[in-house]
């Protein structure tokens, strides 16, 4: 499924199967889908299209949460400034990490991601005035005619799901997609038709980063609580198993992914305590054995 | 800062270092020797320390307990690595790091499965309590040089094994040219064990060595693990030696870090910025000398 309208209508057809059932519970949960299907979306444009993954967009998401929060503290509740302050942030914090870590590949890429995200997240914690280790509620959800509450936040997330969804269509398709593609292929090649790929590669590294900073202001907004847990390397782990549950470099598998590990994580947190074990074995299970699967499959249909 | 706290906290991250080099040189093998990345390997540091816990408290003694957690954690090192790892060599970097991510989550749930969540006691040998005088007026604590003293003996002797003998010859090739070893007859699976589970013990050493110093609890290898990854960086994925001097250095900056920052900032802001001390150094590694301070320019990549 790599066309945009149908992973948009696979979207607002959840949305509506969401609103008829109309529980709470369940509203929550398929709003957590949307805002770290979001994030895994923009984990994947790095790494599908730019080669690079990152383990460090934890950091964004916490900024974009610590945004919001901060904003809230200080009475500013217009959802539409806050939630644009944040992807501004996001997208700022992009650009200054994206032009250090971009000057790496590969694995080290990975550990330079994961150095900076260390970093916030320990940086988070010296924040006294927001709460250090223990972070701080937030007082009030953004406003856009009224108090967006619950069923509000579900809407604003698919629609940013989807905006997001049109964004990552449109950058695969456009200059910018072939230019870093073509720049993780075969990069010496591209340097010697005298294009400079740095520049579109921090485009997409800053963009990914801002969308990720988005995800993290809107998802304050549906647990109303900020401290530096956002910004965990686990947090970026998370994002990347989403990635691969779905599937790499598809329009739909990040969300498909984030749908997995989050109604995954339901079910076995409602079944058992050790839940996370179990999670860990599906983890090992789908890396390793999933070709494999895919391959047997195909054979007994042919 | 006065003398005796200078001498004090200097003596500390070196300790801190040789422990972090203990953990780092698994990575370092791992990754040189098979290139592969391995997060779970702050998970057998972990289960060094649950298993000295366990052993002490069935045997009632310190050595003997050492002894049966290090075997353990061997066979836990070769297990997993016959188990899981053995199929991700061939992998790419990133599958690597989240299926060893899986590994991590699934050690940290075994061990609440089997000791809950409260953190396990682990007491010191008698004849290792106490302090004894470095200089007049300096007490230090016996066990913190003890580890010290430990962890330079095992650093010769890897050394020595490195550097010296038939496996180490065979470890060394493989981390120059796996294809050729490979080419040559040598059974580079077992080799790959070998060094995996040599990794293992090594960890589960540096568990044991710290669970008197720090909490025994879930997870308490995570962030250890992060440290020994910016070792690695720092010091050069592959370079042994280079692991060895980055460890030291860090070990040491983070202590010094820890105590001065503190002092000259105050409290929380002084702390945290101590604490990212060592990714700042990390990431300053990676911007201007990818390949590690002591990594030779285009090696592993």
């Amino acid at each position: 499924m790599n066309r945009p309208e149908r992973v948009t209508a696979l979207i607002v057809a959840a949305i509506g199967i969401t609103f008829l059932i109309g529980d709470p519970y369940f509203s929550r949960i398929v709003a957590r889908v949307c805002i770290f299907a979001m994030a895994a979306i923009a984990v994947d444009l790095l790494i599908s299209q730019c080669g690079l993954a990152s383990f460090g967009h934890a950091a964004f998401f916490a900024a974009g949460g610590y945004t919001a929060g901060i904003f809230a503290l200080n009475g500013i509740t217009h959802a539409l400034l806050v939630w644009g302050a944040a992807t501004g942030v996001g997208l700022f914090a992009g650009i200054v990490l994206g032009s250090l870590c971009l000057r790496t590949r590969g694995l080290y890429f990975l550990m330079i991601t994961l150095a900076f995200g260390q970093m916030t997240y320990l940086g988070l914690q010296g924040l006294r005035q927001f709460g250090g280790d223990d972070g701080f509620r937030v007082p009030r959800g953004a406003a856009l005619f009224g108090e967006v509450g619950l069923s509000g936040t579900l809407v604003a997330a698919a629609v940013a799901l989807v905006a997001v969804v049109g964004l990552s269509a449109y950058l695969r398709r456009a200059r910018i997609g072939a230019l870093v593609r073509a720049a993780r292929d075969e990069g010496r090649r591209l340097a010697s038709l005298g294009v400079d790929a740095r520049p579109y590669n921090l485009a997409m590294f800053a963009i990914s980063a801002g969308v990720t900073a988005l995800a993290g202001a809107l998802n304050v907004n549906l647990v109303r609580y900020v401290s530096p847990e956002l910004g965990t390397w686990f947090l970026s782990g998370n994002l990347l198993i989403m990635v691969i549950f779905g599937g790499i470099g598809t329009l739909s598998g990040p969300v498909l992914g984030a749908a997995a590990l989050i109604a995954l994580e339901e079910v076995l947190s409602g079944a058992t305590d050790r839940w996370p074990f179990f999670l860990g074995v599906a983890i090992i299970l789908r890396v390793l054995f999933w070709d494999a699967v895919k391959q047997t499959a195909k054979l007994l249909k042919s | 800062m006065s003398w005796p706290l200078l001498i004090e906290q200097t003596f500390n991250g070196v300790q801190f270092g040789l422990v972090l080099f203990l953990l780092a040189v698994g990575v370092t093998l791992v990754f040189g020797v098979m290139n592969t990345v391995n997060l779970a390997h702050g998970s057998l540091l972990m289960m060094g320390g649950y298993l000295l816990g366990e052993a002490q408290a069935r045997t009632g003694s310190w050595l003997l307990g050492v002894a049966l957690a290090l075997i353990g954690v061997g066979v836990i090192g070769y297990l997993v690595e016959m188990v899981v790892v053995r199929r991700l060599y061939a992998r790419n970097h990133l599958e690597q790091v989240l299926a060893t991510f899986g590994l991590l989550l699934c050690f940290n749930e075994t061990v609440v499965w089997f000791w809950g969540r409260e953190p396990v006691l682990v007491s010191l040998p008698p004849m290792l309590r106490g302090h004894i005088q470095l200089m007049s007026g300096i007490p230090y604590p016996t066990y913190r040089l003890a580890v010290s003293v430990i962890v330079l003996g095992v650093a010769v002797s890897l050394w020595f094994l490195i550097a010296r003998t038939r496996i180490g010859m065979l470890i060394r090739a493989g981390a120059e040219r796996r294809e050729l070893v490979e080419a040559l007859g040598v059974n580079i699976g077992l080799l790959y064990t070998v060094v995996f589970s040599l990794g293992a013990v090594l960890a589960g050493l540096s568990g044991i060595l710290l669970g008197p110093l720090l909490t025994v609890q879930p997870g308490m290898g995570d962030p250890l693990l992060i440290l020994a990854l910016a070792v690695v960086i720092v010091g050069g994925a592959g370079s042994i030696g280079g692991t060895f001097v980055a460890a030291i250095g860090l070990g040491i900056a983070d202590t010094f870090a820890r105590t001065l920052l503190p002092l000259a900032m105050g409290g929380g802001a002084g702390r945290s910025l101590a604490a990212m001390a060592v990714y700042l150094l990390m990431a300053l590694t990676l911007v201007f000398r990818p390949t590690g301070i002591f990594g030779r320019a285009g090696g592993t990549g």
